[in-house]
């Protein structure tokens, strides 16, 4: 390996990494930005992550799937219809609806129970351990996620309220 | 096999000491060290302690950088947090490519980069609150320090990437069957072969080891889930056997790192099946693991063909190996296909006991090789399979009282012999028994 290799070499890991964070970065932000907010019925678990601290985990009604159709991996699509203020989901299909809102998701296997999870990106609300325990007990039965959704699907967690 | 070539930095200390006394000359000294790859100027031995202690330390730092920035700053905006993050990364890191350029150092920069390359990731997915695939954060990490590694041909890097793709592989694992491995496990002997490290490329066969355990366990499950199955018993002996004979193959290489590669890989290895014949001298498992089996069709037993027949050829084509170990490396493919086309509990009984023999009978190899070749690992490993065979044995009374009491009487004739043999193979043993 010749002297100036290395050096465009170790430049080029530099920009790889920065590329993957900034990846991260804009693969969280962008329906954020552009995405249209819409309201889901959800309820607060809070465990605990060994390398990004406490969060809140967030279930949806249509978060686990028992669909023999799906299977680990698969991408699904979930139509999203309004209800008053909320909106909830219609069939899971393999192709994205024709018109109107949808989330898109992917399937993972879910080893310890039968079904499989399904998810969406919008599963985690970041903090504080006493702020994730609080929001837990105050939003068991009735909380709702605000949440952004791009056209392509993508969603994105804008916050968490109560009912 | 040079088991005293593992240590290397002890035998310089004890050569540097002869060469002073007067005892050897200088050119003699570094003959025999020359012998397990190293000499009498080999420096290093004084700067270990200060490298170890300051990677303890700049390990500390990480872990701090890790904990301070996942403390959710509530009161930092997220723009600002995110830059943050980004900037010290890329400084950290910046110095350390900088100072490599000019004189080759700053491992210690890149080291304390790649943890907060990885605090980024995983603090940036915090503060946007993503949480659809969190095993693919880890996978970010060790493949943004993999390329780092391999140019700054780090040990100490390509071990970073693998702790973190290891832990990828234990999470994602769950989800999906972790093909990506590869190129992690490629990295790292690709690091280890530049850096001449034979510890890298041992632990680097461990986690190969591991991801064929979780694909084979995805090929039951699939699409599902993971299964683990009594197959992949079968694969694991046919590799333990495989590695056994590769090590012997290449225990004679020009190479030191080759020959200390080959040292510890045959070590393991029988460490492995020691470990391994242990369940198997309870007929009970025996006769579950007979019972689950899955015939001629199950992927576990081809796998294990596919490393015991290789193995097999090793073993007849190396004669310096011990006939036991060899017979036993022959026998394997046979024995595996035996027991998968036969799936009858009835010989449960007699394998149990046909194991409980072969384990008495390696424990007597093993202390009498240890003491012959004076290989001490050999020694305690038979001294401590014996030991722990009688308090298997002790709590698991084999049929009844008397039946214990017999097998204690043999373990006790064993040791008694193996001690006798000891004290009659020592210079001037028979000296003392003329007296």
């Amino acid at each position: 390996m010749n002297k100036r290799t290395p050096k465009y070499a170790l430049v080029a890991t530099m920009v790889l990494q920065l590329t993957i964070m900034a990846g991260v970065f804009v693969n969280g932000f962008y329906p954020l930005w552009i995405g249209e907010e819409i309201r889901l019925k959800t309820q607060p678990v809070d465990p605990r992550d060994l390398f990004r601290g406490n969060y809140a985990r967030l279930n949806y009604a249509f978060s686990n799937l028992e669909d023999p159709d799906f299977r680990p991996g698969d991408v699904i699509y979930l139509p999203l219809v309004q209800e008053g203020e909320l909106w909830t989901t219609g069939e899971p299909d393999h192709q994205p609806p024709a018109d109107g809102l949808f989330l898109r998701g992917r399937v993972s296997s879910s080893p310890w129970r039968g079904g499989s999870r399904l998810t969406f990106g919008i599963e985690a609300l970041f903090a504080p351990k006493e702020k994730a325990l609080a929001l837990e007990r105050q939003l068991r039965h009735e909380a709702v996620a605000v949440v952004k959704v791009a056209p392509n699907g993508r969603a994105a967690l804008v916050t968490v309220n109560s009912e | 096999m040079q088991l005293l070539g593992l240590l290397r930095r002890e035998l310089r200390t004890e050569c540097r000491e002869w060469v002073a006394d007067g005892d050897i000359s200088a050119e003699q000294g570094n003959r025999i060290l020359a012998r397990y790859g190293t000499s009498l100027e080999d420096s290093g031995d004084g700067s270990l302690a200060y490298k170890v202690l300051v990677g303890i330390a700049l390990l500390f730092v990480g872990m701090a950088l890790l904990l301070l920035v996942s403390a959710n700053w509530e009161d930092i905006p997220r723009a600002v947090r995110m830059l943050g993050l980004v900037g010290t990364t890329l400084a950290l890191n910046g110095v350390g490519v900088y100072q490599h350029l000019k004189r080759e150092a700053g491992l210690g920069w890149l080291f304390v980069g790649s943890i907060s390359y990885g605090a980024s990731i995983m603090l940036i997915a915090q503060i946007y609150h993503l949480g659809e695939h969190y095993p693919d954060g880890l996978f970010y990490w060790a493949l943004g320090i993999a390329p780092m590694a391999v140019l700054v041909r780090s040990r100490v890097l390509a071990l970073l990437m693998l702790a973190v793709a290891m832990l990828w592989l234990l999470n994602e694992g769950k989800f999906s069957p972790p093909w990506q491995m590869l190129l992690f496990i490629g990295a790292a002997l690709g690091v280890a072969r530049q850096a001449r490290s034979a510890g890298l490329n041992v632990v680097t066969v461990a986690v190969t080891v591991s991801w064929l355990n979780i694909l084979l366990a995805w090929f039951y499950g699939y699409p599902w889930r993971p299964d683990f199955d009594t197959g992949h018993f079968t694969m694991n002996m046919g590799l333990l056997a495989l590695l056994f004979m590769v090590g012997h193959r290449l225990a004679p290489s020009e190479d030191a790192h080759i020959r200390r590669t080959a040292t510890l890989l045959s070590l393991w290895s029988l460490r492995g099946y020691l470990i391994f014949l242990v369940p198997f001298t309870f007929a009970d498992a025996f006769e579950a693991y007979l019972r689950e089996l899955q015939g001629f069709a199950d992927a576990g037993l081809w796998l294990g063909l596919a490393a015991a027949v290789p193995a097999g050829w090793l073993a007849i084509r190396d004669s310096a190996a011990h006939p036991l170990s060899r017979g036993l490396v022959m026998g394997l493919p046979l024995l595996l296909v035996l027991f998968h086309g036969m799936q009858w509990e009835a010989i449960a009984i007699p394998m149990t006991i046909m194991v409980n023999l072969l384990a008495l009978v390696s424990a007597i190899v093993l202390i009498q090789q240890g003491l012959e070749k004076g290989f001490s690992q050999y020694f305690y490993s038979g001294v401590g399979l014996l030991l722990l065979l009688a308090m298997i044995r002790y709590v698991d009374l084999v049929g009844d009282y008397v039946g214990g009491a017999v097998m204690f009487l043999i373990a006790a004739a064993i040791l008694y012999s193996a001690a006798r043999y000891w004290r009659d193979r020592q210079p001037g043993a028979g000296e003392k028994a003329d007296e």
